[in-house]
């Protein structure tokens, strides 16, 4: 889900959004307000949360975004770390730094499968990713919208000729991407942004552009960080002791981070095309 | 003007160097400067890496965090003592920046930050979690060290603050002055030409690779030496201090100094420095407040004021210029300022001068000592300190307004292009009348600010206080009029550019000189890229040097000069000519299904000029950009002086003689016109990479 915000705001606009995770701890705080504080219904207190991380959108691109924007992606992305670091502060001032306890959104209770259990919140996260994945990537591939967004993001200027308004369909961009790190934020109660690392990770791999990608990407990395202390079980492979290595602390993290880092090395040029066609030669 | 910064410099040196010999100076300054030391070390090794390669790193405090187990390691596998564990530091930054580096030869822009977040990711969860590498989750100590024995020289104890001071300050002074060296140097332009476009770069010779790589690892390498130092100084290193929050910490120093700025990079060092070590650590109430602080300082820095602390002399000395045209320019269509934007500067005002409050407050010692005395029950005591400051604080604040009025407008003011002005004849309002809108002011803000939300009303949206002291606000009028009425050169770095354009159009066009006045910095830059590049010169204004009024446009600037000195003979045929220098032999370019270039052959011969024609998508660029290795060609070969190039990189052929234009100038935007001359020279003087 977090991976699918970010992806959303890469490609509408270029920014890598740093402060995704505090988007997503943003409105997951409102939802806790709202729910366990103000004891409001469960559903209100989704909604307001989902609202306050479009509004959160709203805020980033208003007011960092749209001035930045004349200084290049680099600092549009620096301005979104400013923003995490204040938002993570302002959540410490308010809320304490101590981890509080979400509202229960989702049902609880286990469902008997054969020999085991399945939790059913846990089960229930994975289709609504997965239908959150769908609408996204229909609102972006098939609408006008959605083609408005892209086009918008590779050639502002171009898009503008052709009567997009560039600002409104960058906005509306940040106040998806926001309502989906919200919903998100909300789902997993992520307690500490940067939690979202992972996330990255999902984005890169799936490709920042592609949206079923990032999907799959998700899945990956999902996988890996379940499977890889599961492989310490297994008996020792020869010389090599693969248990202990997968065993020590971090290993996980450690072969996600090689797979994406061999991924990106695999998929780059030397010299950037991008570059060479932006040239117009 | 050059001697009184020279001075001013050398006083700056002495009190750097002497200040800790001052008798019963606290220790904790002193690790407040060394801990400035080693900030400054990141945050230059992030200008080298982002401000002058344009490489974005957000894995910095990994590199620190390496440099600083590997110097740990060193000295306790190893027993190595200070000076060399340095090095280890160093060179493990510089490694483990090398592999960041391999990553970053393939991707960029986005993608590289992405991948730097990985690694900083991938370090804080599994190499600084492995035994291996750090004692224990709370970190690595190392004993004290020594140099030398006592009583006899050399002799440092590194326990000693004062002894380490000194350390830090050199090793920080050697990461500064040998960047400095470096931006000037044939490698710094290099950098500047790679981030400014890759292509270009790449064209003029620069193998892209190459300093892309070393980038990274001199960027490393300096990161690793930060955190070897800082481990020499604290002799223990935590994986906390080293985690992603850290990496956006530094960033955080280096954006607020101006990422383009050494200088600056060293004062935000020192801010932050006295922030953490003097405020939030000496007084653990407010700690909890140091992210959301450095936060806003951030986001201040990047809304209000782009080039950080380094770009302050700049801008002090454009906005002197701007200050001084407008007092030669006349008061004429002035327009009254509204409500909402003089509520605004009010505001600004308001926070700098709250800003600088708080400053005295901590510096007097008297906040902490009200605190104190609150927590204690006495409240007489603490009232007596907090008054004064406020008295301070009111006769400050009244003073600010008071004198900048008078001068025409506050800092807040100034900022949103208003000033202050007599009501009639438009001139400044002079002491008496400044002092009368003050008291105004205070009236008209007792109930409620009515006073200013007058301003709404008014026909010529002045406030009451302005009406009761016969002022008026106004927009100076736009700044970009300013310049255009006053005859002379308008901003100092533009006269400089000048003198510099003089200096490399001498030998073009000996007697002609820039006409400054009529100049824009575009025109120089765009003049500069035709000069470099070998195309016709742009339309600019050049005046005879003696004849300052007979300003004349002149057309093809190098065509003239070429004519001068042209050796080779002129180009009667198309024909072959031996013996020949460049040949495309039967290029065919396909892009998918679409065939860009069919058999294309050409060749250009010893003193030959050719040309090559055609219309719209003909793929006479395409043909170009494989003659010159910034596309390969589907079939067909490239030979130059004989060789076979075909599967060569630009910067080989480039270095061969081989160059380019651009349809769309690709100028170095961020190098002074000189310096973009220079690295039109770059495989001149390299060391050849054939």
């Amino acid at each position: 889900m977090l991976a699918l915000g970010i992806t959303v705001i890469y490609q509408a606009s270029r920014v890598l959004n740093l402060a995704h995770g505090a988007m997503a701890m943003g409105a997951a705080y409102v939802t806790y307000q709202f729910g366990s504080h103000w004891h409001t219904p469960v559903w209100l207190a989704v909604t307001v949360g989902i609202a306050f991380g479009g509004l959160f959108g709203v805020f980033l691109e208003r007011v960092f975004i749209r001035q930045l924007r004349s200084a290049g992606p680099t600092t549009q992305t620096v301005g979104t770390v400013a923003v995490l670091t204040l938002t993570i502060a302002a959540a410490a001032q308010i809320f304490g730094s101590l981890p509080v306890s979400a509202p229960q959104v989702l049902p609880t209770g286990a469902l008997q499968l054969g020999h085991g259990q399945v939790l059913w919140d846990l089960l229930l996260i994975f289709p609504i990713g997965v239908a959150g994945a769908i609408v996204l990537f229909a609102l972006l591939q098939f609408t006008d919208i959605g083609l408005a967004m892209r086009g918008a993001a590779q050639n502002r200027r171009g898009a503008a000729l052709r009567g997009i308004d560039p600002d409104r369909t960058t906005m509306l961009a940040w106040v998806i991407g926001g309502a989906y790190a919200g919903l998100a934020g909300i789902l997993l109660s992520y307690g500490v942004a940067l939690g979202v690392l992972p996330a990255f990770v999902a984005a890169l791999i799936g490709g920042l552009d592609s949206m079923p990608g990032v999907l799959l990407g998700a899945v990956i990395v999902g996988l890996t960080q379940g499977l890889v202390p599961a492989i310490a079980l297994l008996p020792k492979i020869g010389p090599l002791n693969v248990a202990t290595v997968a065993q020590s602390q971090g290993a996980p993290q450690l072969v996600l981070g090689v797979l994406a880092l061999v991924v990106m090395a695999s998929r780059g040029s030397r010299l950037a095309a991008a570059d060479t066609r932006s040239d117009t030669l | 003007v050059r001697d009184w910064k020279g001075f001013l410099g050398a006083l700056g040196m002495i009190v750097v160097l002497v200040w800790p010999l001052v008798p019963h100076v606290p220790s904790d300054l002193l690790g407040t400067a060394i801990l400035a030391s080693s900030y400054g070390i990141v945050a230059l090794s992030l200008v080298l890496l982002i401000g002058m390669v344009g490489q974005i790193s957000l894995a910095q405090a990994s590199l620190v965090g390496i440099g600083a187990f590997a110097a740990a390691l060193a000295t306790k596998k190893l027993g190595w003592g200070f000076p060399f564990t340095l090095a280890v530091g160093a060179g493990a930054g510089a490694g483990l920046a090398a592999l960041i580096g391999a990553v970053g030869l393939r991707v960029r822009g986005l993608y590289l930050a992405v991948a730097t977040l990985i690694f900083a990711f991938v370090c804080d969860q599994y190499l600084f979690a492995q035994p291996w590498m750090v004692e224990s989750p709370s970190g690595t100590s190392i004993a004290a060290q020594v140099i030398g024995t006592k009583g006899q020289l050399p002799y440092f104890d590194l326990a000693d603050r004062h002894i380490f001071y000194y350390v830090a300050l050199a090793v920080a002074a050697g990461v500064v002055y040998g960047l400095a060296n470096l931006r000037e140097s044939r490698i710094g332009r290099a950098f500047a030409a790679i981030r400014g476009s890759e292509v270009a770069a790449a064209s003029l010779g620069i193998n892209v690779v190459r300093y892309k790589l070393m980038g990274f690892m001199l960027a490393g390498g300096i990161a690793g030496l930060g955190g070897a130092l800082s481990l020499a100084g604290s002799r223990t290193v935590a994986p906390a201090q080293f985690n992603f929050q850290s990496s956006l910490f530094f960033l955080s120093i280096a954006v607020v100094g101006g990422l383009r700025s050494i200088g600056g990079a060293v004062f935000s060092a020192l801010l932050f420095a006295v922030l953490v070590g003097e405020v939030f650590f000496r007084y653990p109430a407010v700690g909890k407040y140091l992210t959301l602080v450095s936060g806003i300082v951030l986001a201040v820095v990047l809304l209000f004021f782009r080039g950080g602390l380094g770009a302050v002399p700049e801008r002090a000395s454009l906005l002197w210029d701007r200050y001084l045209a407008d007092r030669r320019a006349g008061h004429s269509d002035l327009r009254p300022a509204a409500f909402w934007i003089r509520a605004f500067a009010y505001l600004i005002d308001s926070l700098l001068l709250g800003v600088a409050l708080t400053v005295v407050g901590f510096l007097t010692r008297i906040y902490p000592a009200a605190w104190v005395a609150f927590a204690a029950g006495n409240r007489t005591g603490a009232m007596g300190g907090l008054a004064f400051l406020y008295l301070v604080g009111f006769v400050g604040a009244a003073a600010y307004f008071v004198v900048l009025w008078q001068h025409g407008a506050t800092v807040g003011m100034r900022m949103l292009g208003l000033r202050v002005i007599d009501e009639k004849g438009g001139g400044p309002i002079g002491y008496p009348r400044a002092v009368l809108r003050y008291l105004g002011l205070q009236i008209s803000s007792l109930p409620l600010y009515l006073g200013l939300i007058w301003a709404g009303w008014d026909g010529r949206k002045q406030g009451w206080h302005d009406k009761f002291a016969r002022t008026a606000v106004v927009y100076r009028h736009g700044s970009e009029a300013v310049g255009e009425r006053s005859g002379e050169p308008r901003f100092g770095w533009l006269s400089q550019r000048v003198e510099k354009m003089n200096l490399a159009l001498k030998g073009l066009l000996p007697g002609w000189r820039v006409a400054d006045d009529r100049l824009r910095p575009l025109d120089i830059t765009s003049l500069v890229s035709r000069i470099s590049t070998q195309g016709e010169a742009q339309v600019i204004p050049l005046q005879r040097v003696g004849e300052p009024k007979d300003s004349v446009a002149v057309r093809s600037l190098l065509r003239s000069a070429a004519g001068t000195d042209s050796t080779a003979g002129t180009p009667t045929s198309l024909g072959r000519r031996e013996p020949v220098y460049m040949e495309a032999d039967h290029i065919t370019v396909r892009f998918g299904g679409l065939t860009a270039v069919d058999e294309a052959t050409i060749q250009v011969g010893a003193g030959e000029i050719v040309g090559l024609i055609g219309p719209n998508g003909a793929g006479k660029t395409t043909l170009f950009n494989s003659i010159l290795g910034l596309n390969e060609p589907t079939e067909g070969k490239v030979m130059l002086f004989g060789e076979n190039v075909t599967k060569w990189p630009v910067h080989r052929r480039a270095a061969l003689g081989v160059g380019r234009t651009f349809q769309f100038l690709q100028l170095f935007a961020d190098l002074t016109v000189f310096e973009n001359l220079l690295v039109a020279t770059h495989r001149e003087f390299g060391p050849c990479c054939a």
